[in-house]
């Protein structure tokens, strides 16, 4: 009975993370950040956007950008395939479409199998990375949703003003 | 003082009615007071209104406990009442006094928004004001005009109405301030103050210190008794003034008293029976309302006995029914309100099309006195002369808008928060969106129909859909629709202040204040409005003395007007003075380095005078000294066409000039040419597109390194789109992006090479093209923003959602032509500096 009693107490403490490969690595994001979900659909480019934007998507008739995780990871591009996934997020009040090579599942990690992030688990820079989620099989990396726009970026998108 | 926080006694739903009503009154103030100076103190309507909206200012201002505003709208009130009485002669001096406390009113009502004192100083306003004030005259007034608050607005204690107004009967008004209303005590007001419009309040109950105190409740009946100041007809005029007051509902006017001369004698009747007046509203589509309403007054003798109604039973019988009024029915019945009221829904409506509005107690049996009668009792009545009335009544019933008068139709309007619309502009954008991509999907299932009449029977439906929602967009779209005037309204005081700073007189002339347009639209077009005044103002007018000197009128005429163009708005800004002369403007422009002086010399009069539309033509300093325009005219146009509008200008010299802005209705939804630029389409507002042409290679022309195409004997300057956007785009992808089907037939490098597609854009009267691979179509797009994230994207202003459910970027044309121009110069060193 109290082992009951201390899992739910566990559940609640838990983050529960949306968890999607690029490159081959799982990467998570905390589930109250993602909007949704959606197949990947052709992406207008415009031209002149910022290098890691890939471009804008219609979402229900709300045009938003979309962004190419492998891009601002300097990671090499590839062609997307069908299990490609636009994660739908929200960064600074702004709507946004990460684009991923897959969605693998929803998981629930206790907070004590976290750890600082160390550039040396992973390839990418460690400023966009929340910290490292050590689970019986495998490494998921916690993304850090506001650092993944640059400064300049960020800038941009909190500017008041329309264009 | 200044600087200190302040609080308010109101709620915040009331501070946003009270803000926007007080806004509202403040406007009406400001124009009244320029058509007092301009028709003086003739005009009693304009006295009166202008009156109320100081007094309703200072009532709503007190109750929220705002000293300074309740103050200082005291004293210009205290102004407005003698000259309403016309014991104060209108003068400029006073106008400008009396607009300067609407300005500082304005700073006041700001404190409301930031719960901070502004530095404003009133006292001396205050003073200024009051000293053209005389003591009131001795007469009776119904409205105490003068700083003592604590004087009632009962000029008589009740019993001595005779001696008011000896020759006036007395009405007795209730109306029932609305249970939701947030200003209880500002409606109170209004109604005491639209009914001193009619003669003498004697008495009120809540009295009107307890109005000015705020002591009046949502719910709450207010009753007042009014001698009016003539005896014909008051009742008919009561109604309709008190329509205009908003959340108050008129229970019933009933005449009182025994003063009129032409009172009848009293009928004895039964003692113990009341008298009901019962209301029937007709449904609006009602086929025949004679025969309903014969059918109501028959039903009704079934309940009692039946005295009067209105229409009479002749005009019923006539025919003459007005289905827009309520059927008004006076019984005589005995038992209390209850049972009436349940035995007279019952009765009543059973009839079809009609509703019983309400059951209303009107007197107890013989003690109702009436005026002379125009009432005829029912054949069916009882053989006892019954108590004649013609009480007039009006409430609202389940039928917004019924009453006695066209004027209480008001309440047919409904407040609709603005962002409301916004939000069903878009769904409405959204479904314009859904309904071409269904159009579209319903092609391609006819192309492969198994079964022809179902795919009929779908076109079809997509066919109505797309009638349906043409239509919902223009009545969503005309709902968003405002009058010019809201934007036009603040423009003669802006001319009268600065015509006295220049000291030109100023003949202003607005038209066309009902043009309608789109509420984006007219929030952003007011600056370069005003921009255009000032100049033809400052530069356009001569002088009073050179006018005179030159045979023209002393005053300049300076002419602001609006109208409907096909789906444009046109606004004309144009002055009678001496025009712009093309020789100085050139001068100027060579010596600011914007042209070198051959070419100036080569311009035609057209080019040479939109010189004035050069960025960095003129600046502030330099206006004065050149006999011809130019204060910042590169922004008003930049300005302009960032709303996808023109502006032009049309000049004689010694004769006047005229500006022209056209801009669209709305700013959501435009018209757009499709094109197709490496596998991505493309929108260009048509606005900028001149025409579209096929040119064979051959007609490509190279003109300092840059592609050209002779159009009808004049060189346009071309931009392959491409390369630009390849350019921009160069990023390790492929260009068009993810996934899209390479290598469509127009893509292919061969086939683009033998033959092009030039789109001639325009922006202001620059020119260019634009080298596209495809022409996609024309079609109406709903512009979306594309957000911070693309603000150095320069060569696209925003996203279109497609039938298709593509999103189009939208072609900056205003930077793209910028750009072949600059490089056409040779001053821009790359294509990437569009980027």
């Amino acid at each position: 009975m109290t082992q009951a009693a201390t899992v739910t107490q566990t559940a609640l403490d838990d983050e529960q993370v949306v968890v999607f490969d690029v490159a081959n690595e799982a990467y998570a994001v905390n589930i109250a950040r993602v909007h949704e979900i959606i197949r990947l659909q052709q992406i207008t480019v415009i031209p002149g956007a910022p290098a890691c934007v890939e471009g804008v998507i219609n979402l229900r008739g709300k045009v938003i950008p979309v962004l190419d995780l492998r891009k601002r990871f300097s990671l090499h591009a590839t062609e997307h395939t069908r299990a490609s996934r636009i994660v739908v997020v929200e960064i600074s009040g702004q709507t946004l479409g990460l684009v991923v090579d897959g969605v693998s599942e929803v998981l629930r990690i206790a907070p004590d199998r976290i750890e600082p992030p160390s550039p040396l688990v992973t390839g990418i820079d460690s400023r966009y990375l929340r910290g490292i989620a050590k689970l019986d099989d495998q490494l998921i990396v916690l993304l850090d949703l506001d650092q993944v726009l640059s400064p300049v970026e960020q800038q941009q998108l909190e500017a008041s003003d329309l264009r | 003082m200044s600087g200190q926080p302040l609080t308010f006694d109101a709620t915040p739903d009331e501070m946003v009615v009270f803000l926007s009503e007080a806004e509202e009154q403040m406007e009406l103030l400001s124009q009244d007071l320029l058509r007092l100076e301009h028709e003086g103190d003739t005009n009693s309507e304009l006295l009166q209104e202008i009156f109320r909206a100081a007094h309703t200012l200072k009532g709503s201002s007190g109750a929220i406990g705002h000293q300074r505003m309740a103050h200082l709208t005291h004293a210009v009130e205290s102004v407005l009442d003698q000259v309403r009485h016309h014991t104060l002669p209108v003068t400029t001096p006073m106008i400008d006094l009396l607009l300067q406390g609407v300005d500082a009113l304005r700073v006041l009502l700001e404190e409301v928004t930031t719960l901070v004192e502004s530095a404003i100083a009133i006292d001396d306003l205050c003073t200024g004001l009051n000293a053209l004030t005389t003591p009131p005259p001795v007469v009776a007034q119904p409205v105490p005009g003068k700083r003592d608050e604590s004087r009632p607005y009962i000029a008589q204690p009740p019993g001595a109405v005779a001696t008011a107004a000896p020759s006036a009967a007395l009405w007795r008004v209730e109306a029932q301030i609305a249970p939701e209303c947030l200003l209880p005590a500002v409606r109170a007001l209004q109604v005491l103050l639209a009914l001193s419009g009619l003669g003498t309040v004697t008495r009120s109950e809540p009295t009107s210190e307890m109005i000015e105190a705020g002591q009046v409740a949502a719910g709450a009946n207010v009753t007042l008794w009014l001698a009016p100041h003539s005896a014909d007809d008051v009742a008919a005029q009561i109604a309709p003034t008190l329509a205009s007051v908003l959340e108050v509902t008129v229970q019933a006017i009933t005449p009182e008293g025994h003063t009129v001369a032409a009172t009848p004698p009293v009928v004895p009747g039964d003692q113990t029976a009341s008298l009901w007046q019962i209301a029937i509203t007709f449904n609006a589509r009602c086929q025949l309302p004679a025969a309903r309403a014969l059918q109501v007054v028959l039903t009704c003798a079934t309940l009692g006995t039946v005295a009067a109604s209105q229409p009479t039973l002749e005009e019923i019988e006539a025919g003459q029914v007005p289905v827009d009024q309520p059927l008004l029915v006076t019984v005589s019945a005995p038992g209390p309100l209850d049972a009436i009221t349940a035995a007279a829904h019952a009765a009543i409506e059973r009839i079809p099309e009609v509703q019983v509005a309400y059951v209303t107690p009107v007197g107890v049996g013989a003690q109702l006195i009436a005026p002379a009668s125009s009432a005829t009792p029912m054949p069916s009545a009882s053989p006892t002369p019954s108590p004649v009335s013609t009480p007039l009544s009006i409430k609202d019933g389940e039928g917004a808008g019924v009453g006695p008068t066209p004027a209480s139709h008001a309440p047919r309007m409904v407040r609709i928060d603005v962002e409301r619309l916004d939000a069903l502009m878009n769904l409405v954008g959204e479904l314009v969106i859904d309904r071409t991509r269904l159009a579209r999907i319903s092609g391609k299932l006819g192309q492969m129909a198994h079964d022809p009449v179902l795919a009929e029977e779908l076109t079809e439906t997509c066919r109505h859909l797309a009638r349906i929602s043409d239509d919902l967009q223009d009545e969503v779209m005309r709902s968003r629709m405002l009058p010019i005037e809201s934007v036009f309204s603040k423009f003669p005081r802006l001319v009268r202040d600065l015509a006295q700073k220049v000291g030109k007189p100023i003949d202003f002339i607005v038209e066309g204040k009902d043009t309608e347009l789109d509420r984006s639209v007219a929030e952003q077009i007011g600056d370069p409005i005003i921009h255009l005044l000032r100049n033809s103002i400052d530069h356009g007018v001569e002088s009073a003395e050179r006018r005179a000197a030159v045979g023209k009128a002393p005053a300049g005429q300076v002419r602001l007007a609006a109208r409907h163009e096909e789906n444009q708005i046109v606004i004309d800004v144009e002055d009678d003075g001496h025009g712009i002369d093309i020789e100085v403007i050139k001068q100027k422009a060579v010596s600011k380095g914007i042209l070198s002086a051959e070419a100036a010399a080569r311009l035609s009069d057209r080019e040479a005078v939109d010189l004035i539309f050069a960025s960095g033509f003129s600046t502030a300093e330099q206006i004065s000294d050149i006999s011809g325009r130019g204060v910042g005219m590169d922004i008003v146009r930049t300005n302009v066409e960032r709303l996808n509008g023109s502006i032009t200008v049309e000049t004689e010299v010694g004769q006047g000039t005229r500006f022209t802005v056209r801009l669209p209705l709305t700013l959501a939804i435009i018209r757009a040419l499709l094109v197709e630029v490496a596998g991505q389409t493309y929108a260009i507002p048509l606005t900028s597109v001149v025409e579209a042409l096929r040119i064979e290679r051959e007609a490509l022309r190279s003109i300092n390194g840059r592609a050209a195409i002779a159009l009808r004997g004049q060189v346009l300057p071309l931009l392959h789109l491409r390369d630009v956007f390849a350019e921009l785009t160069s990023t390790g992808r492929p260009a068009a992006g993810t996934g899209r089907p390479q290598g469509s037939p127009t893509g292919d490098t061969a086939e683009r090479a033998a033959r092009q597609f030039v789109v001639a854009v325009r922006w202001g009267e620059r020119r260019g093209g634009l080298i596209v691979d495809a022409l996609v179509g024309e079609q109406e797009i709903v512009i979306k923003p594309l957000g911070n994230l693309f603000r150095s994207a320069q060569g696209v202003s925003g996203g279109a959602v497609l039938g298709d459910g593509q999103v189009a970027p939208i072609l900056d044309i205003a930077t793209l032509i910028k750009h072949i121009i600059a490089t056409d110069r040779g001053t821009a060193v790359s294509q990437g500096a569009v980027a």
